[in-house]
């Protein structure tokens, strides 16, 4: 039995948790799932203060673009250089076709990007990558 | 352009004798536009009337006098010279003073000399003096001059003294000879006087016409300014409002689109998980929503995608027209073998331009060819020929401007199932379809997508088309000079 991967879901819309959760499920991986509902909380997640003081470092991170207070360019300015985070996989959620965006992004350390509604193969596949690693 | 009188009254001080300027003013409708506005009219003092020609009546003319009157400096000093000429007579009487004077002055230096001269020769003296006078103060005074002078050659200078005793020949002659030379001079004088006095009007009617046509000429100079002012300020308006637009459609799409796609993932979900679980009808319901989700997506794809052309500041590269178009057959390799298209494409030239839009642009006009396709398999034919602007195209497009450079034309011609020629320029037109969406699935964006691409290369597009006739789409790009090309 493999450990469970700690997800970290960035995601302001209650709709699109859904969807996230269901991929999840629909994947088959064990996977212990937290999510935040803002990049200000995003941030104070992974720079584990409060509320999320005992907060483990998740084995991946996603995060979605278009968020009130921070969104995704502002949350990964803020924690890319933090020394916990250098080395998780950032995974972009976005709705946007545009290209500036995701560049930005990448510019800005993601490893990854996934195109929303979160379904399908693609997040399976990613999440049993994380998984193998920590075989 | 109608021409007319126009009546100038703030200068007719200059002129006293002509009120009336005779000036045609070419711009008539500038001209009076330009008073309404009072600005300009103030500015330079003018009060400017239009008259249809041959209207004008003298007592208009008298009427326009006796307002006219103190009206500007240059007629009030005008007058008050007027009053001074005529003050106490002086003028009427000036001519008389003079020849009596000359007569005088000619008598005593006879009487001074007549020891010494011949008395004879005197009367030459009194010629002289008559001839001064009519040269000078016309007929009037001149006859007066001659009858003096005889006279007081006979009393004063010519023995015996102080007597008109002597009535011989030569006086008699000396009177004769003074009379003709007195009316023939004053004669002359009096007719170069008068040309004179008409060159002098003819010189300030000129001067009078000048300037009102040069006022008229500044008024049109300045309304020509404006005009181009606003032009130039309607032209950024546009530009601004486009900018607005674009942006204004890409954060709405924007906005538009998550929530779509949160609505899809869920539809995704319901198909996956509940397809054949629910009775028929929930799966007829799931498969409409996903139907119209599926659509929505493509119109605000299609939205963004208009906007990201319009918006777009990728610079130009050379791009080799074909290489789009193949490119374009790659990305509908499916679509072209399903429909069993026969694509002919002759040898394109390169251009300046968005490698990406112009693949997007035939690829747009294949998929609309394939989308309107008939019974009978699809032939499209791509080609190419230099063009300097036909008058097809200029019929189109409303021009009559020789088009500055040359350019090249491209047409993509099909023998698919065309439309109603009045449909020629909507089909452009975003949202615009003029297939029944029942028949034909789209949304309405494609050739509004290619016209703006086409635009914002420089060239333009129209179409010929016949229902059930085909359809021939056309677009024009400026031809690259090699120097242009290497630059690049």
């Amino acid at each position: 039995m493999s450990r469970f991967i700690e997800v970290l879901l960035v995601e302001d819309s209650p709709a699109d948790v859904r969807i996230a959760e269901e991929a999840i499920v629909d994947a088959g991986v064990n996977v212990n799932l937290h999510v935040v509902n803002d990049g200000e909380a995003a941030v104070r997640y992974l720079t584990q203060q409060a509320p999320y003081d005992n907060a483990a470092t998740p084995d991946i991170v996603l995060l979605d673009l278009n968020m009130p207070k921070m969104n995704g360019h502002d949350v990964l300015d803020e924690i890319r250089n933090q020394n916990n985070m250098k080395e998780v996989p950032i995974v972009l959620l976005t709705a946007s076709e545009s290209c500036d965006d995701v560049e930005k992004a990448h510019n800005l350390g993601i490893n990854y990007y996934l195109r929303k509604p979160v379904q399908g193969p693609g997040l399976g596949q990613l999440l049993n990558a994380v998984q193998s690693l920590w075989h | 352009m109608t021409n007319g009188v126009y009546i100038h009254r703030s200068l007719e001080g200059v002129l006293p004798d002509a009120n009336l300027l005779h000036v045609k003013v070419r711009t008539k409708e500038i001209l009076e536009k330009e008073l309404q506005r009072r600005e300009i009219a103030s500015k330079y003092d003018l009060d400017l009337e239009f008259q249809p020609e041959g209207t004008v009546t003298t007592a208009q003319t008298d009427r326009l006098n006796a307002r006219e009157e103190g009206r500007c400096k240059q007629s009030l000093m005008n007058h008050g010279a007027d009053i001074l000429r005529n003050f106490a007579g002086i003028k009427p009487i000036l001519p008389y003073v003079v020849a009596v004077s000359i007569t005088i002055l000619c008598t005593l230096v006879g009487m001074a000399m007549t020891p010494f001269v011949d008395e004879e020769n005197f009367c030459m003296l009194y010629l002289l003096g008559v001839v001064l006078v009519s040269c000078r103060y016309g007929l009037g005074a001149s006859l007066l001059a001659v009858l003096l002078s005889v006279a007081s050659y006979d009393f004063f200078v010519v023995s015996p003294h102080f007597t008109l005793a002597r009535s011989e020949t030569p006086c008699l002659l000396t009177f004769i000879t003074m009379l003709v030379v007195a009316l023939t001079m004053s004669g002359l004088t009096a007719r170069v006087k008068q040309h004179a006095k008409q060159l002098d009007m003819r010189v300030k009617e000129r001067t009078y016409e000048l300037a009102v046509a040069n006022e008229a000429l500044k008024v049109e100079v300045a309304s020509r300014a404006q005009a181009e002012e606003r032009l130039k300020e309607a032209v950024e308006e546009l530009a601004r409002s486009n900018t607005a637009l674009a942006q204004f459609a890409k954060i709405a799409s924007h906005d538009l689109q998550e929530p779509l796609r949160s609505l899809r993932g869920f539809t995704d979900l319901l198909t996956r998980r509940y397809a054949g679980k629910l009775d028929e009808k929930a799966d007829e319901f799931i498969e409409h929503i996903n139907d119209c989700g599926k659509r929505m997506e493509r119109i605000i794809e299609g939205v963004l995608s208009h906007a990201r052309v319009q918006g777009s500041d990728r610079p130009f590269v050379n791009v080799n027209l074909n290489d789009s178009v193949k490119e374009a057959m790659k990305n509908l390799e499916v679509a072209i073998k399903e429909s069993g298209a026969n694509i002919s494409v002759d040898e394109l030239p390169t251009v300046k331009g968005d490698a990406l839009q112009l693949v997007q642009l035939f690829q747009n006009f294949l998929a609309n060819a394939i989308k309107f396709r008939r019974e009978e398999p699809l032939r499209v034919k791509i080609s190419c020929a230099e063009s300097v602007g036909s008058d097809e195209m200029a019929a189109y497009l409303d021009v009559d401007d020789d088009l500055p450079r040359a350019f090249w034309h491209v047409s993509i011609r099909d023998n698919g199932t065309g439309f109603e020629s009045r449909h020629t320029k909507d089909v452009f037109t975003m949202f615009k379809r003029v297939h029944s969406g029942q028949v034909y699935a789209g949304t309405g964006i494609g050739l509004a997508i290619c016209k703006a691409i086409v635009e914002r290369h420089g060239g333009n597009i129209w179409v010929d088309t016949m229902r059930n006739g085909g359809s021939t789409f056309h677009f024009t790009m400026p031809i690259v000079t090699d120097s242009e090309k290497s630059a690049a």
